[in-house]
């Protein structure tokens, strides 16, 4: 599986209700070391990459953060094990 | 093998380099495992981009990728890398890696064949 | 003189963006239709560069990365792609009308045709590019463009009467209207900052390996160069506003660009100029050569660049290769290598916002450059900067529509 097969796409609740669309997967190193996915960015509204949502120690032009934070409402942080990747549940 | 990482913003389309430095290509995907819970290895190549962008653009980058056989897409597993800051390094050298078919093509048909070709760098 | 040859990266940079083939006509046409009306614009633009350029320059040695590769990185591969098109684009125009305005120059010379020395210009262009040392090459082209001082010299010869041509400011010029002047303006703008130059100056850096410790070596090559670029810009523009403007006479080539120079040095000044003509067109189609190839290398991700063996880079040196061909080709069917220019001008304003974004976004990145982030002021500049780009790259197309490529 790629990871191009997991962004973009639609996630939902346990429930079945939408998240919104992944735009990005947080990983932690497993215990051998390998990368592992813990949580999943979900957003609302449209991707943009340009910042990097909300990075520790980010500074920011005032006018471009306003911006940005416009675009960006409606992000948040699921853990993976949370996800359901369609309707139906698994 | 730093913290915690954000796989579209940290790796995705991001230059990958070699022990020297050395250009090796971009992020083009990752491959995850079939759980699609644990990452395994990067992927580059213009059929990997292609795929991954979709849309008329994306075909017709796997069209051209495909023109002279079959795509082979580099393959980096993630045990080669060895830092991600503003380039995705590894620690090995490119050597050590696939040359890509283009590249390789490009080199001994047209390039090797003009003067000057295997010179010192200028 | 080592200070000087440390910021020939600069110097070679400014001449691609201030005083190549397009801006050498177009200063002096503007020069000669507006006066000094439009001298601010290049100020304006020199500063603009400057705060970019600075930026980029700041990127690649902190960072090793040239800009293209933010490009992709923060815009995402495709709004990356739409401007590589674009960038690639304006380059190969730029670069085929550079090659015709080597070939411009040598027949000013030589009175020998221009096509006849297009394909001996555009093969010499392309033998420097394969054989010559980046640094040597930057030396030799970027000292040797600044000949074109010679058009300071030029205007103090000339006496002008500087109160006349202060006090032209708040007036418009007989024949000319608010859209022929905003077109020269965009154009004057757009010309200044080209993405090409960012392209070149970055990759450049890269290629010279700064390191953060280079900072000041990037700074000095930024202040020092572009203002020179926009010096000689202003002496060609004003040459052009005190021999051709009272006579309400247009500029439209090269060999009129030449006239003042003509005028006040007579044949010594028209050699001299000739020389610099030659040396700016030539450094100019090779910095669009390079960057043709940086581009396209860059957003896919292979090796490219003059520091590597040719065989090391077979497709970066093949793509500067095709561009060079494409740029000859487009030469043969004669199509005016000025009016080129203009075209390529246009769309490249198109292109800025997408260029210049991602470096402003890096620059303030502390993930990419640690402690050496944009101060306050670099932030309020390259914001403001935006906008202006943003406006430009809005107004651009309707005016070349309007004003009819600023003819009427």
């Amino acid at each position: 599986m790629r990871a191009s097969e997991l962004l973009g796409r639609t996630a939902y609740a346990a429930d079945g209700t939408p998240l919104g669309r992944v735009i990005d997967l947080l990983t932690q190193p497993d215990t051998d070391g390998q990368p592992r996915i813990t949580h999943v960015v979900v957003s609302q509204r449209v991707r943009a990459r340009l910042y990097g949502y909300e990075r520790e120690g980010l500074q920011r032009p005032w006018v471009v953060e306003k911006l940005v934070s416009l675009v960006h409402r409606g992000i948040t942080e699921v853990p993976i094990d949370q996800i359901h990747w369609s309707t139906e549940e698994t | 093998m730093t913290g915690s990482l954000r796989i579209d913003f940290h790796l995705l389309d991001r230059q990958i380099v070699d022990l020297a430095g050395a250009p090796v290509g971009k992020v083009d995907d990752v491959e995850l495992t079939e759980d699609g819970f644990r990452m395994v290895a990067l992927l580059s190549g213009t059929d990997v981009l292609g795929r991954r962008m979709g849309g008329w653009l994306g075909r017709l980058l796997v069209r051209l990728a495909g023109r002279w056989g079959p795509p082979e897409p580099l393959r980096i597993p993630w045990q080669f890398v060895s830092n991600v800051d503003s380039a995705v390094h590894l620690s090995v050298r490119r050597e050590v890696l696939d040359e890509p078919k283009l590249e390789k093509w490009l080199r001994d048909n047209v390039i090797s064949r003009i003067p000057g070709a295997g010179d010192a760098s200028q | 003189m080592k200070r000087l040859l440390a910021v020939t990266l600069g110097i070679l940079t400014a001449i691609g963006g201030f005083v190549d083939i397009g801006d050498l006509v177009a200063n002096a046409e503007s020069g000669a239709r507006f006066g000094l009306r439009l001298a601010w614009v290049v100020v304006v633009g020199v500063v603009g560069i400057c705060v970019y350029a600075e930026m980029a320059g700041r990127v690649a040695a902190v960072s090793g990365r040239p800009v293209f590769d933010l490009v992709r990185e923060r815009l995402g591969p495709k709004v990356a792609m739409a401007n590589l098109a674009g960038s690639y684009l304006v380059t190969l125009l730029t670069l085929s009308a550079e090659i015709g305005g080597v070939a411009l120059a040598v027949e000013l010379l030589t009175d020998v045709p221009y096509l006849l020395w297009v394909l001996p210009a555009g093969a010499a262009m392309w033998l420097v590019l394969w054989r010559v040392k980046f640094e040597t090459m930057e030396r030799v082209f970027g000292l040797a463009g600044l000949t074109l001082v010679v058009f300071l010299v030029a205007l103090f010869s000339l006496h002008p009467s500087w109160s006349t041509l202060a006090g032209e400011a708040g007036s418009m010029p007989a024949g000319e209207n608010w859209a022929t002047y905003a077109f020269f303006a965009v154009s004057l703008f757009a010309a200044a900052l080209t993405p090409y130059e960012v392209f070149f100056f970055s990759s450049g850096g890269v290629e010279e390996n700064w390191k953060p410790k280079d900072l000041s070596t990037s700074r000095a090559n930024v202040f020092v160069g572009f203002p020179l670029g926009g010096v000689l810009s202003l002496a060609i523009m004003g040459c052009a506003a005190v021999v051709f403007e009272p006579a309400g006479v247009r500029v439209g080539d090269l060999s009129q660009v030449a006239v003042p120079v003509g005028q006040s040095l007579g044949q010594i000044g028209l050699v001299v100029v000739i020389i610099g003509f030659f040396a700016a067109t030539f450094g100019a189609a090779l910095e669009t050569g390079l960057s043709a190839g940086y581009t396209v290398a860059q957003y896919f991700g292979w090796a490219w660049g003059k520091l590597v063996r040719p065989k090391q880079a077979a497709r970066f040196h093949t793509v500067v290769l095709l561009s060079v061909l494409i740029g000859i080709a487009l030469l043969l069917t004669t199509v005016d290598p000025v009016q080129l220019t203009e075209y390529s001008l246009m769309f490249s304003a198109l292109v800025l916002p997408l260029t210049y974004l991602p470096i402003l976004v890096v620059a303030n990145d502390r993930e990419y450059l640690g402690d050496h982030v944009n101060g306050r002021f670099a932030n309020i500049l390259g914001v403001t900067y935006l906008v202006i780009i943003l406006v430009a790259a809005v107004a651009a197309v309707p005016l070349m529509i309007i004003t009819g490529m600023g003819t009427s």
